[in-house]
This record gives C-alpha cells, structure tokens and sequence, in this order.
C-alpha cells in the first residue's frame, strides 16, 4: 500500500515530463521542417527555431550593447507584474471579504465587478493613458484592476459557499465574529480563493503585455512593438515564447500550491 | 478472532431495551436516572475550569425553557439553523435537570431542528426565555455546544488542531489544551489519531471526533442533532455505547434529537416526542415501548 502511494505520483509524474518533451520536440520539428527545411515562407516572414534561438542567446546571455535585451525586460515586467498582483491581490481579498459580510457591497460594487470582469484588460489602456498619462503608472492601473477584480470575486464568493454547517461548528465552539472569518471562513474559502489567485495571475499577465504594448514602458510587451517595428520576427517569436513560459511557470506554481491544498482538505486524492 | 464486547442495546435488533441504558458494560454500575437526579459538582471549579476561564459552565447544567416560542417569518423560513424544518416551536415548557440525558423525537416538521437552533443560542425564540444553569441564553454560548449530523469538521486542521478549536475559543493556555485534547480523544478512543486530516477517517471516526471536540470544551449541555443517522447501524451501536460512557462519567446534560424512536429508547433516561411544535409526550424511557411513541406521533 505505501509502495504503492509513494511510487505512482512519481511514476506519473515522469511520464508526464517526458510526453511533455516528446511533445515539445514534435512542435520544434514541424517548425524547423516549415522554416528552415522546406522554407515554405521567406525567413522575414516566418523564421525558423534557429534564428529565434538566436535571438535567445543574445537577448538573454548576450554581452553586446545591443545585448541582453529579452533578459532586462523580462525583469522589468515581472517586478511591473509582482508589485502589481500583489497590490490587486490584497485590495481584491480585502473588498472580497467585505462584499461576502456585507450584502449592499456585495449587490452593488460585486455586481459592477462582475461586469467589469468581461471587459479585456486592454480595452482599459486608453483610458489609463488619458487618465494618468503614458507612464508606468497606466501600466500598473491595469495590472491592479487584473489582478483585483478576480481575486475580489473568488473570495466573496468562496466566502458566501462556506458551508453552513462549518460556520455552526465554529460559532458553537465559541468563535467570535472575527475568529469565525479568521480561523473558519477565510481558511474553508481558501482552495477557491487559490483558484481565483490563478485567474488573477494570468489576467494580470496578460494585461501587463497588452499595456507595455501600448505605452511602450521597458518590459516583455515593448519588446513585441520593437521586433515588429524593426520586423525582427524572430525576436517577436522568442518574446512571446518568453512570456508564456514566464506565465506558465508562475501559473504551475500556483497550480502546485492549490493542488497542494486540495490534497490537504480532502477534496481529491494525491495525483 | 477476537471476541467483540457485549454491548448493553444493538440498534439493529428489533426490541428496545425496556429500561434505561447503562452505557457500556463495566463501566457503569449506577443507575443513570439516580445519577441524574443528583449530578456531582464536587469538581465544579476543578476540572471544568482551567483558571481565568470564566465561560465554561459546570457540567451537567440545568436547562429551562419556559413559554419558549419560536415561529418562521416568510423570510427566515428556509435560513440558518433549522431551516430544513420549517416548524414553528411551542410556547414550549421544559425542563431538562443536570446531568440528564434527555432525547428528543418528532417527524419531520415537528420542530425538532428548531428547538435545537433554539437551544443553542442561533434562533431567538420570539418570546418566552431559555436558561442555563439559571443564566439566560441569548445566543451561541461556549457553555452548550452542539455536534451535528454531516460532518462539521474542518478539513483545514488536523484532528488534534479540530478538537482544540474550542479551546482556542477560550483562550486556554498550550499545555492545558493539549491536555483537554489528548483526554477527549481518548475518550473517544482515537488517542493516536490527533495528527491525522480528517478526510483521513471513516465516517465513524469523524463523528467520534466532532464528539471529541464538542466534549473538549467541557460544556454544561452537550447538544446533538442527529449525529449517527449518517452511520451504519454497527458503527451507530459502538458510538451510541461510547456517547453514553462519556456521559456517565463526564455527568454532562444531554439533549439528543433524533427521528429514530428506538434510538431515542435506547440513549436517553427520558424522551420528549414532538409534532407540530408542540410536547406531545414527556416521559421516562423505562418501560416505554416504540409502539406507544410511535402511536403518539402519529
């Protein structure tokens, strides 16, 4: 039995790596095949994965001045993006909380941010430009109100489906109001709080490109508006292979993390 | 093959006992109703308190309900506690004595769930008073805790962390917590469970542990909304014998409501049968037969 348990998430998990790298290769050979092999488009269409690597190696690890490009943005739109979730993140639990509590905030300010929530994050750039100009500031508007809105939705509604039972046992064993959303709601809410903390990461993600796109602040989304200005397509290619593994890899934390917890509560079994 | 303890009642069996159960065998010697009708507060101030824990009530509190009605609105009807039984409750007198263990049956919609939301302090009845140990109660109290019938654990904490939640309620030191709680799993006989999660349990053991909890917190009455109907009938058997060891010897009132008339038979020194909000019967469990229950609830 414990053979069993301790080996299989192991098992699967290397089973998985490795489908994922045999996938990861056929993605890679039918590019090389359509580029570089049967050069079907010109190479400034369309390049093939070794001029995008190339731009890789000098955009990351490269020492000429026009070097390590790729490397300084990728570090300028995550601290953008870290300060910015993490903002969002704690306006978004604290307004959440509130709106679960208190049902006027809940039916006002929780149903213009359900709305709010179908609008793209880049719909909002404009008006974060003439708002507050084409600085950073515009960027890291729309980042917060990414990363706000689902977080602030997640936990009013992680909140509200607390199971009635859990609030009796925590007020029957003497819990105040605050211990109860200390110590029973806000720990009953967190996998689906988690799950909102993965959709506030990937808008926000997204939104941070699409305003460095638009405002053209030093980060991964300028990058995307230099290669196309300077048709640099491999570069254009290699941003966006950059930005969705940073978004991946952020993504797969969280994942971990929420995984982690779902185990813990029971509420699947160890994968 | 190990032989099983004798047990004094077997809910799968047809017939009742016709006389007050004992609890388990060995343990107790006494008769529960005797013990009833004179608790033992030697150790009030003692073990039911840890200093400067001024909430826990003395075991075995007396419970008064006098002129106590409560009666759904169109729009509390279907919320809180309760809610899945829509009946009104009463005006309702009863009094339950100190260290007795008091069921409480009725169909459904006879207002069982309410009087216990009542009891435990989340409906306010709208008019007459419910008393503790003489002290009225105007809400959840720490002194009467309540085990439910689905699992209420938190499957945040493990089990030791569950069953010391009340006691972190009453701000009790670490040490004497961690005392309460290793006595109350072993009363329950999962003393080396406290590091467990709770989806680690069988269904017994979760209710074994929401006992455990409820019983940590030393209350003064020990409210219990059907706790085994979820179990199966052996399960129900060896819980139902552990429930009245603890009560025997812990002294604790007990209000047990349940649908199962035998049950009721079974566990408790008195039965009050409900039907419409209304005490249609109060009598002493000895010599009371599941037919003439049932011939009064229908």
């Amino acid at each position: 039995m414990t053979t069993a348990t301790s080996l299989t998430p192991r098992r699967t998990w290397s089973r998985t790596l490795l489908w994922q790298f045999l996938g990861l290769l056929l993605i890679v050979g039918v590019w090389w095949l359509v580029t570089d092999g049967l050069k079907i488009w010109p190479k400034y269409v369309f390049p093939g994965p070794k001029a995008v690597w190339t731009e890789f190696s000098y955009g990351l690890w490269g020492s000429g001045p026009q070097d390590g490009k790729l490397l300084s943005s990728v570090g300028n739109s995550l601290r953008r993006v870290a300060l910015g979730y993490l903002f969002g993140v704690g306006i978004g639990g604290l307004v959440g909380l509130f709106m679960s509590l208190w049902r006027p905030l809940r039916d006002t300010v929780g149903s213009y941010l359900q709305g709010l929530q179908s609008v793209p994050s880049i719909a909002f750039v404009p008006f974060a430009i003439l708002f507050l100009g084409l600085n950073e500031k515009a960027v890291m508007f729309v980042v917060v109100l990414e990363a706000f809105i689902p977080v602030a939705l997640a936990v009013s509604g992680a909140v509200l489906n607390v199971p009635p039972a859990w609030r009796t046992a925590g007020r029957t064993l003497g819990a105040s109001n605050a211990a109860l959303v200390m110590r029973v709601l806000l720990p009953a809410a967190l996998p689906n709080i988690v799950t909102g903390l993965r959709t506030a990461w990937s808008f926000a993600w997204r939104a941070l490109i699409g305003a460095e796109l638009l405002t053209s602040n030093p980060g991964l989304g300028r990058l995307l508006e230099v290669g196309r200005n300077t048709s640099n397509v491999a570069l254009v290619i290699a941003t966006i292979i950059i930005v969705g593994v940073v978004g991946g890899l952020f993504d797969l934390i969280i994942r971990a993390w929420e995984g982690h917890i779902r185990r813990d509560y029971g509420l699947e079994v160890a994968a | 093959m190990t032989a099983q303890p004798k047990r004094y009642f077997d809910l799968a069996t047809a017939d009742p006992p016709t006389r007050p159960p004992q609890g388990k065998l060995g343990l107790v010697t006494a008769d529960p109703l005797e013990e009833a009708t004179s608790p033992d507060y030697s150790n009030y101030g003692e073990s039911s308190h840890e200093p400067g824990h001024p909430h826990t009530a003395p075991r075995g509190a007396t419970l008064e309900l006098s002129g106590v009605a409560y009666h759904y609105s169109g729009h509390s009807a279907g919320r809180g506690l309760g809610s899945k039984m829509a009946a009104g409750l009463g005006p309702l007198d009863l009094k339950v004595k100190a260290g007795e263990f008091l069921t409480v049956v009725g169909p459904s919609g006879s207002g069982k769930s309410t009087l216990l939301g009542v009891l435990a302090g989340f409906l306010r009845p709208q008019s007459g008073e419910v008393r503790l140990a003489g002290h009225p109660i105007k809400g959840p109290h720490p002194a009467l805790t309540l085990v439910q019938q689905e699992h209420a654990l938190f499957p945040w904490l493990t089990v030791a962390g569950n069953v010391a939640f009340g006691l972190r309620s009453q701000r009790l030191p670490r040490a004497a917590r961690d005392r309460r709680v290793a006595e109350a799993l072993a009363q329950v006989g999962l003393s080396d469970y406290g590091e467990r999660r709770v989806h680690e349990l069988s269904g017994g053991q979760r209710q074994r542990i929401s006992l455990a909890r409820a019983l940590a917190t030393r209350p003064g009455l020990l409210l219990l909304d059907e706790p085994f109907s979820a179990l199966d009938a052996r399960t129900r058997a060896e819980i139902s014998d552990e429930l009245l060891g603890i009560w025997k010897s812990q002294q604790v009132t007990v209000v047990f409501v349940t649908h199962n008339l035998q049950e009721a038979l079974s566990l408790g020194v008195r039965v009050v049968a409900l039907r419409g909000g209304e005490v249609v019967l109060d009598a002493p469990t000895q010599g009371l037969r599941v037919e003439k229950l049932r011939g009064v609830l229908d």
